[in-house]
């Protein structure tokens, strides 16, 4: 591992181990936090710390912990605008990702930043909901018939909804994972357990269901494009779970087993111990084992996921994570639908954008 | 140490490995080895303090040749790519607008505002307005008629006290304002002009050394004043109406949004602080004349001079 | 909406200087406003206490000082929508 993306995961992993770095230590931890866009992050782990920084160092941490409560500010007030727009709806809705994070406080939703709301819904309520939305201003984000399709009918949720003055987006999905694809957990298990959030009318998944949400989004249904901050989000869970959750490390392996998401949780754990050195209990690493795919697809990922993550401190990415990254997507893509569909899928994609990179010529 | 005192081989070789110099609160490398921008930075930044390698720097730029002829560069901020293949006869203004990249985008505890600032007996007059209001070319003619730049791109301020805090860069000029500003004041140093850009002719005109060497003094604000240029209008300096200005001034900031209530108080209270108003000009002259009776007869408290702390 | 509804200004940062306008920034949203006239007064009332619009139509009333005649209740409503569209008020539980 590269000894400026050491310091790094170090400075995440244990604030203490930054707080006597010289100069130029500081400036090559500060350009990659930069560079990876994770300095609101890397911030909010070293707040608490800022007095034993160096004064310019302190500045910069200062500065981006105001853009990390600007991150938490803008998705508490989307969560305001969804829930103000579903209140005449009835029926359970649950938060998912990035702002279940923040409503329920956790700490992997400091510095975090969320790009789209995503919302579980039931089956029955897609209708009412979409219609909701849209009365109060969401429209949809893509205007082809294709992508329409793609979405309602091979993926899990609507079409992407943006707000026509906010430009936020909402994905509302009626369950975790493309109902064409291989893994299909059934989203009734996560319905029961499900938890009110104080504050809100929504509700969030139990802790072990977020977890293995979060590796299912990473390891099945995702090609890892923004590698360091996903399993940065994984070891936060982990970490958080683990020590204020009674019960959770006994629990997570069954449900996995439960929700058939044992593969994700196999990626997730391992690699979060391998990469982040996150705390994991060895009961739950064994019984994780059975989750483990054959040793030929276990080290062809390895080499993927730690090439696609890790990042490496010179500039231009090299070919060989390029390359990663690549299979990584296709693997997503597979994982997501049946051989035909996915060929249909991947041209039809290919040919619209060549045609619009004739037209922009 | 300035960059002119650096002999032509001393700069090429610090250029190679990454050129770190001040400009107001913030220190910048820049990391090139094209000759024609080495040239063009030595002249651009000559009165400019280097930085020392001790130090914490801001934002790392990076300008690596691209395509096999050398004749396009790249430039990256911390690494990531920022402009790709840029011919090499557009490649200075380029990076110029890069290293204002550099303070717009970056995070930041002060109030960033897309405004010109020019200090004068220690009284700080904020032009807040896009490109094409004439602010850029106003602040040429007025800093070489008695006035100090503080910047022409992002008056710097800082909550609490509302001082500016000036971040001076060489003023780009566009077009007409070449010729005009060339004939107003001749004793400017202009650099090169450079030809067919996005926003068609530019040049840059060095500071005044007063205004560099002054890098690191702020001064407290007493006038935001939103400049139109018409071609055949008369010169009026219009009262705004103060909510007016504050939303010109939140509509033209960088970090506003981000800077939440902070954000809010700060700019009321420099609100507060100014007379604000609207200013109609047509040619140069009269503009900086119509300044100079502003900043005479200004009542108000004298502002010791500050330095940065 | 019902007539029955009751609504509530959210906290809110004010400041106002020489003219009528008024800027206003809204901690949860982010936002900042520029409001003058009708929207200043009905916001100000909805700050003091919870008011149905027939409530807050009478309020006005009663403190109408501007040229012209007071808003029609169709205008009121049009104005309380826009309000809690921006996140300025809120339905009172």
């Amino acid at each position: 591992m590269d000894a400026s993306v050491s310091l790094l995961i170090g400075a995440f992993i244990d604030p203490h181990t930054v707080m006597d770095l010289d100069c130029q230590s500081w400036n090559r931890l500060l350009r990659l936090a930069r560079r990876l866009e994770i300095l609101p992050r890397l911030a909010s782990g070293l707040l608490p710390f800022d007095e034993q920084l160096p004064t310019r160092v302190a500045d910069h941490i200062h500065a981006a912990s105001a853009v990390a409560e600007a991150f938490e500010r803008n998705v508490r007030w989307e969560v305001d605008r969804v829930e103000r727009a579903l209140r005449e709806t009835s029926g359970r809705a649950v938060l998912l990702k990035g702002a279940a994070y923040v409503v329920a406080n956790l700490p992997v939703a400091r510095g975090r930043r969320t790009s789209d709301l995503d919302l579980l819904v039931p089956c029955d309520s897609l209708a009412t909901v979409e219609e909701a939305l849209r009365q109060h201003g969401w429209e949809p984000l893509h205007n082809n018939d294709y992508d329409d399709y793609y979405y309602r009918a091979w993926m899990h949720e609507l079409p992407p909804l943006r707000h026509r003055t906010r430009g936020t987006v909402i994905d509302v999905h009626h369950t975790i994972l493309p109902t064409t694809g291989r893994l299909r957990p059934d989203v009734r298990h996560l319905w029961e357990r499900a938890r009110p959030v104080v504050g809100y009318h929504f509700y969030v998944l139990a802790p072990e269901d977020m977890v293995l949400h979060a590796m299912a989004h990473v390891f099945q249904d995702g090609e890892l494009s923004s590698g360091l901050r996903d399993l940065l989000d994984l070891d936060s869970l982990l970490k958080y779970f683990g020590e204020t959750e009674d019960g959770f490390w006994s629990r997570l392996v069954p449900r996995a087993r439960q929700l058939q998401l044992m593969r994700p949780l196999f990626y997730g754990l391992h690699f979060s111990k391998v990469l982040l050195r996150t705390p994991i209990p060895d009961f739950v690493l064994k019984e994780a084992v059975s989750g483990q795919p054959t040793r030929l697809v276990r080290s062809f990922m390895e080499r993927l996921v730690t090439l696609a993550s890790l990042p490496c401190s010179r500039d231009e990415e090299s070919w060989q994570v390029s390359t990663a990254r690549l299979l990584l997507y296709i693997r997503s893509h597979w994982l997501r639908m049946p051989p035909g569909l996915l060929l249909r899928h991947l041209t039809r994609k290919a040919s619209a954008r060549w045609s619009l990179r004739r037209v922009s010529k | 140490m300035i960059i002119g005192e650096l002999s032509r081989r001393e700069l090429t070789r610090r250029c190679r490995q990454g050129l770190a110099w001040r400009i107001g609160p913030f220190a910048i490398s820049v990391q090139v080895q094209a000759p024609l921008i080495i040239e063009n930075l030595a002249f651009l930044y000559a009165d400019y303090p280097i930085c020392d390698n001790a130090g914490i720097i801001d934002a790392f730029v990076t300008v690596r040749s691209a395509g096999l002829m050398g004749r396009h560069v790249d430039i990256r901020i911390d690494g990531r790519k920022m402009y790709c293949h840029v011919p090499m006869e557009q490649a200075v203004p380029v990076l110029e607008w890069t290293l204002n990249l550099c303070v717009f985008h970056q995070p930041s505890v002060f109030l960033l505002l897309h405004a010109a600032a020019v200090e004068r007996d220690g009284r700080v007059a904020i032009f807040p307005g896009e490109a094409g209001a004439g602010k850029s070319t106003l602040c040429a003619a007025l800093i070489h008629s008695g006035w100090r730049l503080m910047s022409d791109e992002v008056a710097v301020v800082r909550p609490g006290d509302q001082w500016i805090f000036p971040s001076p860069r060489p003023v780009s000029l566009k077009e007409e304002s070449i010729p005009l500003i060339k004939g107003f004041a001749p004793t400017s140093r202009l650099g090169r002009v450079w030809p067919g850009t996005a926003k068609g002719q530019l040049a840059h005109v060095v500071p005044p050394r007063e205004s560099i060497e002054r890098m690191g003094q702020g001064a407290a604000p007493a006038w935001i004043i939103c400049p139109n240029y018409q071609p055949d209008a008369k010169t009026s300096l219009q009262p705004c109406p103060k909510d007016l200005a504050f939303m010109q001034c939140a509509g033209n900031a960088f970090n506003y949004d981000v800077l939440g209530a902070v954000g809010f108080r700060t700019l009321s209270a420099l609100v507060d602080a100014c007379d604000c108003y609207a200013f109609t000009y047509c040619n140069l002259v009269d503009a900086v004349s119509r300044f100079q009776e502003l900043s005479d007869s200004y009542v108000g408290e004298h502002s010791a001079r500050g330095c940065l702390g | 909406m019902g007539s029955e509804t009751r609504y509530r200004s959210r906290i809110l940062d004010w400041r106002t200087w020489d003219s009528d306008g008024h800027v206003v920034y809204n901690p949860l949203s982010g936002d900042t406003h520029l409001l003058i006239g009708i929207s200043v007064s009905a916001l100000q009332e909805l700050a003091k206490a919870t008011c149905t619009a027939d409530e807050l139509m009478q309020l006005l009333v009663k403190a109408w000082r501007g040229d012209g005649p007071p808003p029609s209740m169709s205008q009121l409503n049009d104005l309380l929508a826009g309000l809690d569209e921006l996140g300025l008020i809120e339905v009172a539980p």
